[in-house]
């Protein structure tokens, strides 16, 4: 069994080592009352939010709504906010409440756990040949057509850079769960690939 | 770190690639991936795949700049109410919240607002100083400073004035705040406006009190404002505007037709008294605002939802 080491920081290579986590200050100041801190931190996330809402939903307008309660959430909740999690993992656990609060409210379809497909479990081809025959635009639409909540910590995960620990607290699963996910998603995304290659 | 079994190493892939596994662990893997072409593989494949995704976010349009001013005033009208509901709060606490609210909504009114009334007042008062003169000089300003304000007031509130605003008002929030806060920043300029003409007035005319200069455009001015603020919010911002403009002209016909009925149901006298009644204006303008108050916030709920 593998640990789950701690986190270190976002980005590969980047040294963040002894570093005061600017998110952190940020989160401090807007429990403060200062109003210009939220603005602050809507500037560091607000393309990674919204790219993460129009992931839950494809209607702009109500991802933009979303956005916005978060923003309102994430104020009134900066008091709050225990230093145990990250800031980002907070950020888009925030947006994922308010996305799914939106979503029962409009009553409108959401991502269900039966919408998973359960993927086979036999030996996968050769990834490499299969990811090197896909052109990039490929993939991105083969992550696309992945079932939502694949889709979402594939993501979440590769995309926007979070931990294990970070992705467990955002989708309200066990470290395992996040891990089986994730390589279900690979999987899956793998026999998209395939079958499009062999479907040519 | 196993080294033997293929899948040991698959399962941290993903925190590998996005940097955020231990150094120990990272170069577990890195030794690793180096002795395992199936690990490697799928190292390259889940490299592949981040950079898709990071693509795919990179792709993402911004979010309009409705977001976060829609944020901002909800924010400040909960920071407002708060501040005034809390009983702890120290008045200078609430002064300053009262104060980010109203900040909050600067930005959301139409910015050729203030040019225009500012021009309008400025044109009257010039008029009436320069080419009239004498008592006219008053009375002309108190003609201009009432429907100046009321026009104004009228782009105050309303889906046609915001685009933004609906955006604002989707989920519970405080339409009634929201309406005072904006009230207060557009009324608040236009008297600013008609009290500074008026001291320019008073002091190029001299010997004439601020107060009767005063006296003549306030209660006008308060009463057609709130009775257009209500007309903005019930049949909308472009009838109201026409409809204090109407009222404004019937005035105007009275006063220049002084003695003799316009028509048979219009009495010159009972028009030009009305308007000179200053205590009837305002309690009349105050019914109206407390119905404005009432009215916002069941007219947005019902939009709403």
């Amino acid at each position: 069994m593998v640990s789950v080491g701690r986190q270190i920081g976002r980005g590969d290579g980047i040294e963040v080592g002894g570093e005061v986590d600017p998110d952190r200050s940020i989160v401090a100041r807007m429990a403060g009352g200062d109003a210009e801190a939220l603005g602050e931190l809507y500037g560091r996330y607000r393309r990674p939010l919204f790219s993460y809402l129009l992931l839950l939903t494809p209607d702009r307008g109500l991802a933009e709504e979303i956005l916005q309660d978060t923003l309102v959430a994430v104020w009134r909740g900066a008091g709050r906010f225990e230093g145990r999690a990250s800031v980002r993992g907070w950020l888009f656990g925030v947006a994922r409440r308010q996305a799914h609060n939106a979503v029962r409210r409009r009553v409108l379809p959401r991502a269900e756990e039966g919408a998973l497909a359960t993927v086979a479990a036999d030996e996968p081809g050769p990834e490499a040949v299969a990811l090197a025959a896909a052109e990039r635009a490929e993939l991105t639409a083969a992550i696309g057509a992945l079932a939502p909540l694949q889709r979402e910590v594939l993501v979440l995960a590769v995309g926007h850079g979070l931990s294990y620990a970070e992705l467990a607290d955002v989708l309200g699963v066990p470290m395992g769960t996040v891990k089986s996910r994730l390589s279900n998603a690979r999987r899956a995304l793998q026999e998209r690939l395939a079958s499009r290659d062999g479907g040519r | 770190m196993t080294m033997g079994g293929s899948g040991h190493v698959e399962e941290v892939l993903p925190a590998y690639v996005n940097g955020t596994l231990a150094p120990a662990e990272a170069d577990g893997v890195r030794r690793h991936v180096g002795a395992c072409a199936s690990c490697a593989a799928a190292l390259e494949g889940w490299r592949a795949v981040a950079v898709a995704a990071r693509v795919l976010i990179a792709e993402t349009p911004a979010p309009s700049a409705a977001v976060w001013a829609g944020a901002a005033s909800r924010i400040a009208a909960e920071a407002a109410l708060s501040g005034a509901v809390v009983a702890g709060g120290g008045s200078g606490d609430r002064l300053r919240l009262a104060w980010s609210l109203l900040v909050g909504q600067v930005p959301l009114i139409r910015r050729g607002l203030w040019a225009a009334s500012a021009l309008t007042m400025l044109l009257g008062s010039v008029v009436a100083i320069g080419l009239v003169g004498g008592t006219g000089s008053g009375m002309l300003l108190a003609l201009v400073a009432p429907v100046v304000a009321a026009v104004g007031v009228a782009f105050v509130y309303g889906a046609e004035n915001d685009p933004s605003l609906e955006l604002a008002l989707a989920t519970p929030t405080l339409p009634s705040l929201v309406l005072v806060a904006r009230l207060t920043l557009v009324f608040g300029w236009n008297l600013g406006l008609a009290l500074a003409a008026t001291v320019a007035l008073a002091a190029v005319e001299g010997g004439v009190g601020l107060w009767p200069l005063v006296a003549l455009w306030l209660g006008p001015m308060l009463f057609l404002s709130a009775l257009t603020l209500v007309l903005s919010l019930v049949v909308g911002g472009g009838v109201a505007r026409l409809a204090a403009m109407g009222l404004w002209a019937v005035r105007l016909v009275a006063l220049s037709d002084p003695g003799r009925g316009l028509a048979p149901r219009v009495d010159a006298e009972l028009v030009g008294g009305f308007w000179q009644a200053t205590p009837l204006l305002v309690a009349l303008a105050g019914v109206l605002l407390a119905v404005a108050l009432v009215w916002v916030p069941r007219q947005e709920r019902f939009v709403a939802r």
